[in-house]
């Protein structure tokens, strides 16, 4: 092969791989472009500063954190052991963490439902607290996914940390959660601030199962997604473009800001 | 490196109590405790005998009700009843020819004009507020929009009961306070006999006549349904209260009557709310709200198109029922109904289509008889201005019109459109015009106002929110009979009482009233 036909594939390749790229902005930039471009201004801000977009946006912040909180509390030593450790049935026990993902969102919902009235539901939410069509309910509606893409991506994290580390840190005089705390944990930070980013994300876009298992109230399980379809409900489409776009930027600097501080270290 | 572990921890937990200051989700919003105290009183087993009641013949209605309720309570009592004219009774009780253990009077005059000539036994109770409304013949031929156009030249007689019934003496004291008395002193014709007023009407003999508000639901018959006006002559509206002032309807124990110890059990189940509710229901005002202890959280699964109309709806209700919260979980009736059929909660459903309820009812979620809210009616959406110039239903299937309907298994507007094109042999071809199979009715209207589609075939109630960016074209409806839309109690409500308040409320003249005003064909047209 000559030399001037390697640079030809070679400039071809990546060609090919920044033009994927290009096409893949720009599709997401017209599509939020166009969003943008329905509304003006004064119509966005209005309806940033209402009351019900205003609720809705305090609702999102609350549930999600608290979702993303629980999962990742959860996510982090589940996704470990994950990782780690040779279990008994491990393909099942994969599978069943992987299922919500592949389950129809409504289903979510409806699984939830079926729950509640099964003698342990009706025991939690005699004693504990109600769950079904209650604000509290939407906490647990986004659980049923956020969970598994908590444990998912952080497990991924633990994956990227070669075992040797530890068993290094182990011959070096550490405990096992010593080990755990002081090597993998650092070392896995980035992804686990990937996973805890891609969790947050899901649960602030979540709608199916709030719809079934919260239902969609006014002033009450309006989270930002049933805020659109309420909206769009009485035709209101400026309203619902409204908040839409100000999930994107919420989003955004959620995103954005996550991922500096990962990158910085900044958050643990 | 020690602090890491624990530095996260604080961080977590330091997020959920900076974010814990917002509004928390309350643990208790959807599981209101139980209706306050019942206040119906233990029933006294020693009432017996005969209870006989005057009963003037407007409210035959709810005094048949009543009646069933009073019965229930109080097995050993025979109740009687004479029902008449009010004047008649008046008359008779004043002049000491009859003396009924209870006189039902629909204002407060005619119980003094007893309580003057001391036949009186105790104190009166008022059991509730009435009005007054003006009536007219049929289409309004005189054009009267207000009192003040009683004054026009057109309007030549005007019957009005006389001053002795409550009826004729707070129409005067309308008339006064809307400064019209002195102009139509010589248009006047009074009667001592309120019901000739709807006579002079249908006869042609009067132009306008004042009735009780009430008067336009009723029935003759003792426990007769809520009745529609019917015949040659229309309601024009309700004067308002804060020009004829409230009307007491007083109802009293009668001095000598056979039985007064029934009849002041009667006068106390007056102002229970069960009672109270009877005369709403009855289009009178409760003269007691409901116990302040009531606080009650009903939940309603709502058709998402029904939405514009239900939001106005339940901020009326609640603004008169105190203590009591609807909360609404809007979505597709077919979604909703899967998600009741899960949860086996909640305590009303309101689904876009009768086919719907019919599945709810086969499936055993629905407690007795649904009521009627309205209908909806198929239009054609066009974008503002109609610039495919879209005149008539042929003009769906022209070449190159973009067209959206519903999706027949899971919207009625999809149904009725598949319906309407049958109908007009035009399903074949309007099938290539077909862009869009939506899922629901606000999609099908947003589409047009975002001008992705041409037209669209959905309610009218769905253009009402979208009015300023659409046009309607109407179908005829020879090829789209209005949609009924049902509301039902479901078998699992804890409080049906309430539940059914709010049915009742909805399907009479109030819930009709905000029904037209949101584009939908009132239930009783």
């Amino acid at each position: 092969m000559t030399d001037l036909k390697r640079k030809a594939q070679a400039a071809l390749f990546r060609y090919l791989v920044v033009s994927s790229l290009l096409l893949l902005l720009g599709f997401i930039g017209i599509v939020l472009v166009a969003m943008v471009t329905y509304l003006d201004a004064p119509t966005f801000f209005s309806a940033v500063v209402s009351e019900e977009v205003l609720f809705a946006v305090k609702l999102t912040a609350v549930t999600t954190t608290i979702t993303t909180t629980l999962a990742v509390l959860l996510g982090i030593p589940a996704g470990y052991a994950l990782s780690r450790y040779k279990m008994p049935f491990q393909e099942l026990v994969d599978t069943i963490i992987d299922l919500p993902i592949v389950l129809p969102p409504l289903v979510g919902g409806i699984a939830l439902l079926i729950f509640f009235q099964t003698p342990i539901g009706v025991w939690i939410e005699q004693h504990i607290m109600p769950f079904v069509f209650t604000t509290q309910g939407i906490i647990l509606a986004q659980f049923v996914s956020c969970g598994t893409f908590a444990v998912r991506g952080l497990k991924a994290a633990f994956d990227g940390v070669d075992p040797r580390m530890e068993q290094v840190a182990r011959t070096l005089g550490c405990t096992e959660p010593q080990a755990f705390f002081r090597v993998v944990l650092p070392l896995a930070r980035n992804g686990l601030v990937a996973g805890t980013v891609m969790t947050w994300a899901r649960a602030a876009g979540e709608f199916g199962p709030i719809l079934m298992f919260c239902g969609a109230t006014r002033f009450k399980t309006e989270v930002m997604s049933i805020a659109v379809f309420l909206n769009m409900s009485v035709g209101k489409v400026e309203m619902a473009i409204s908040v839409t776009l100000l999930l994107v930027i919420m989003g955004t600097l959620a995103l954005f800001a996550f991922r500096r501080l990962g990158g910085r270290g900044y958050l643990w | 490196m020690r602090a890491l572990p624990f530095a996260l921890f604080v961080v977590l937990i330091a997020a959920v109590i900076a974010l814990s200051g917002c509004p928390k989700p309350s643990p208790d919003a959807a599981n209101t405790p139980p209706v306050g105290p019942n206040n119906a009183p233990t029933p006294k087993a020693d009432i017996s005998g005969e209870l006989l009641i005057y009963v003037p013949c407007g409210v035959a209605g709810p005094y048949g009700a009543i009646k069933d309720l009073f019965e229930q309570r109080y097995p050993n009592v025979t109740v009687k009843q004479d029902v008449a004219n009010i004047d008649v009774h008046t008359e008779k009780i004043a002049d000491g020819k009859g003396a009924p253990d209870v006189f039902i009077s629909l204002g407060d005059r005619e119980v003094q004009r007893i309580a003057k000539a001391d036949r009186i036994d105790g104190e009166p109770v008022t059991f509730a507020y009435n009005s007054i409304a003006m009536m007219v013949a049929n289409n309004n031929p005189c054009g009267i929009e207000s009192l003040e156009d009683l004054k026009k030249p057109e309007v030549k007689t005007i019957a009005v009961p006389s001053n002795q019934n409550s009826s004729g003496f707070y129409a005067e004291q309308a008339f006064k306070k809307a400064g019209v008395w002195d102009a139509i002193q010589d248009k006047l014709w009074r009667t001592d006999e309120p019901s000739q007023v709807k006579v002079q009407l249908s006869s042609g003999k009067a132009d306008v006549g004042i009735v009780y508000y009430p008067c336009t639901r009723e029935t003759r018959e003792v426990g007769g349904k809520p009745q529609e006006m019917k015949g040659k002559v229309q309601l024009l509206g309700k004067i308002p209260t804060d020009l004829s002032g409230p009307i007491p309807a007083q109802a009293a124990v009668i001095k000598g009557c056979k039985n007064p110890e029934a009849g002041k059990a009667f006068l106390d189940m007056m102002m229970e709310d069960e009672v109270q509710d009877i005369w709403e229901k009855w289009a009178f005002d409760r003269a007691k709200q409901p116990a302040s202890g009531e606080r009650v959280t009903l939940y309603l699964y709502c058709g998402a198109g029904i939405r514009p109309f239900m939001d106005k709806a339940i901020e009326a209700f609640c603004a008169k029922n105190k203590g009591v919260r609807i909360d609404v979980g809007y979505a597709g009736s077919g979604c909703l109904l899967g998600q009741l059929t899960f949860a086996k909660r909640g305590d009303l459903y309101m689904p876009g289509e009768e086919f719907y309820m019919d599945q709810a009812r086969k499936r055993g979620f629905i407690d007795g008889e649904t009521e009627l809210v309205g209908y909806f009616e198929p239009i054609l959406l066009v974008q503002k201005g109609n610039p495919k110039n879209i005149q008539k239903l042929e003009d769906v299937v022209k070449p190159g019109i973009r067209l959206g309907v519903g999706e027949p298994d899971a919207a009625a507007i999809g149904l009725v459109a598949e319906s309407i094109l049958t109908k007009a042999g035009l399903l074949e071809q309007a099938q290539k015009n077909i862009v869009m199979r939506a899922g629901n009715v606000p999609e099908l209207g947003y589409l047009v106002k975002l001008k992705s589609l041409d037209v669209s075939i959905v309610w009218r109630m769905t253009a009402k929110e979208i009015e300023a960016d659409t046009d309607i074209v109407p179908i005829p409806e020879t090829l789209s009979p209005p949609i009924a839309i049902p509301i039902g109690v479901l078998k699992f409500s804890e409080h049906k009482d309430v539940a059914t308040r709010f049915v009742d409320w909805i399907a009479g003249p109030e819930g009709q009233k905000l029904a037209e005003e949101s584009w939908m064909l009132p239930a009783n047209d």
